[in-house]
């Protein structure tokens, strides 16, 4: 008789602690996620109506120069993996939860320092193959201040980006506009974006056949 | 809850003897209400390709209202009038009258007012310049209501002619209007190229004088003890030369490139009809 009340306390205290270990399993949604743009991708967009849409044609009208810039994480620190393992506490008998519907944020590490653009086919007769053409672009982020009719500068640009909060998924895309008529029939850009960590992601468009 | 028995108990204690007093002042003549509608027919604009409000003020919808009148000793008397237009914008206005015989006199009052701005002011800029567009940055944003607010003095006299149970009486005021300032913010995309831009309109005081002449048709329909039921019919109209003019800040590409400039728009003669019928009780 002794014996079964000694199975039995000793059976409580294991549930109590077994209790305790799914509390240290659940994950919870205070979800903050470190990422760095380590990479980018480049479309062409159309700009011809009142909204840019993602686009695969490469012809372009002349005033309506216009393309996408994604930059985004390639490593796999957004992984849910990665969250619950790092929630996962030494010695718990219960493997942690896997959250799947939480609210992530993802906070940047590295700052961008500047955006800069560079011509890879002459623009007009004065703009060559090479120069800088960063203060003929316009921009606009994806998804930051939906109420607002004008573009950025680049300089607003990079100050926004470092400023922004990145929800459910840790990319950005940024939309960059040339303001100026260009004169040639083929264009295409080459986008340097300098980091804080003193790398530069390069990215070259593609190439751009303009249409009058 | 025992804030508002409080608030309620103040309340009766401070209105009730102020109404009591004030009775002693001031007697009741007349409560109306009515149903009536509104109409503006504005003169032929010049032609000029600058955006003009006036064109965009919405002015033809229905109303209803009230009307206090309280006689202040042998010769003096005021009235209140609140309009309450369907489209949830209103007109108040107040009036002193001096009878220097028992039909006729002089008034002095004034107004506050406002109107809606329609949208129809987003046809204009969906052509305007040829080739641009209205740019809409998100459509999930609610859109801000844009009134169109005015305020004025006037003062005139009146005629007031009985013919058994019919009263006619009519009335001419002259006076002056402002406007208060007010803004309205546009945003246009030019289709097949990059540019956009954002105009700001930022519409000026102006100034305009006004003649408003009424006219009242009343009969009375039975007494009570020493109060008449009736009907009237009221036509008011206000004749004026005005214009809406504005500062106009334009900004193409982004914030920072921006242009400003004064529009002076042409003055126009607006006529505002307002005809109402209501239910009155005379005391």
């Amino acid at each position: 008789m002794k014996i079964i009340k000694l199975a039995i306390r000793s059976l409580a205290i294991l549930m109590v602690f077994a209790g305790l270990s799914i509390f240290y399993g659940c994950p919870g949604c205070e979800f903050e996620m470190p990422i760095s743009i380590n990479s980018a991708s480049v479309t062409l967009i159309d700009n011809t109506g009142e909204k840019p849409t993602q686009s695969s044609s490469e012809f372009q009208p002349r005033e309506a120069i216009a393309f996408r810039v994604t930059l985004y994480d390639t490593t796999d620190y957004y992984d849910y993996d990665y969250y619950a393992n790092s929630k996962a506490k030494p010695f718990s008998p219960i493997q942690a939860a896997y959250a799947l519907s939480c609210n992530e944020t993802y906070v940047l590490q590295t700052r961008l320092e500047s955006i800069r653009i560079f011509a890879l086919q002459d623009l007009t007769d004065e703009i060559k193959t090479t120069d800088e053409v960063t203060d003929l672009f316009v921009a606009e982020i994806d998804n930051y201040n939906t109420s607002n009719t004008l573009y950025y500068t680049l300089d607003k640009v990079v100050d926004a980006l470092n400023s922004f909060d990145f929800y459910w998924q840790p990319r950005i895309s940024i939309d960059f506009f040339l303001t100026q008529e260009p004169s040639s029939s083929s264009l295409s850009f080459e986008l340097h974006f300098l980091l804080d960590n003193g790398k530069t992601l390069i990215v070259p468009t593609p190439n751009i056949i303009v249409i009058s | 809850m025992k804030l508002k028995k409080s608030m309620a108990t103040l309340c009766l204690l401070v209105v009730l003897p102020t109404v009591l007093e004030a009775q002693r002042f001031f007697q009741f003549n007349k409560v109306a209400y009515w149903y009536g509608h509104n109409r503006a027919w504005h003169e032929r604009k010049a032609q000029t390709s600058d955006f003009d409000f006036l064109d965009h003020i919405s002015t033809n919808n229905s109303h209803f209202g009230l009307m206090l009148s309280l006689g202040l000793g042998n010769n003096f008397s005021v009235d209140f009038r609140g309009y309450r237009f369907e489209n949830t914008s209103y007109h108040i206005k107040g009036n002193l009258l001096y009878h220097l015989k028992p039909n006729l006199g002089f008034l002095a009052g004034g107004f506050t007012s406002n109107q809606l701005v329609s949208n129809s002011y987003k046809d204009f800029f969906n052509n305007y310049p040829s080739g641009y567009i209205l740019f809409t940055p998100n459509q999930y944003i609610p859109e801000p209501i844009i009134r169109y607010s005015h305020w004025g003095l006037y003062g005139g006299s009146y005629l007031e002619l009985r013919w058994g149970r019919a009263t006619l009486l009519g009335s001419l005021c002259v006076g002056a209007s402002q406007n208060v300032p007010f803004t309205i913010l546009v945003g246009q995309k030019k289709l097949n190229s990059n540019i956009r831009r954002e105009l700001e309109y930022n519409a000026n005081r102006n100034l305009f004088l006004f003649v408003m002449p009424e006219i009242t048709l009343g009969i009375d329909i039975f007494e009570l003890e020493s109060s008449t039921f009736g009907l009237e019919i009221t036509c008011n109209a206000m004749v004026s030369n005005k214009s809406i003019s504005y500062e106009l800040t334009e900004r193409v590409w982004t914030a920072s490139n921006t242009e400003g400039q004064s529009i002076d728009i042409p003055s126009r003669i607006v006529t505002d009809l307002r005809y109402d019928v209501s239910i009155f009780w005379k005391f």
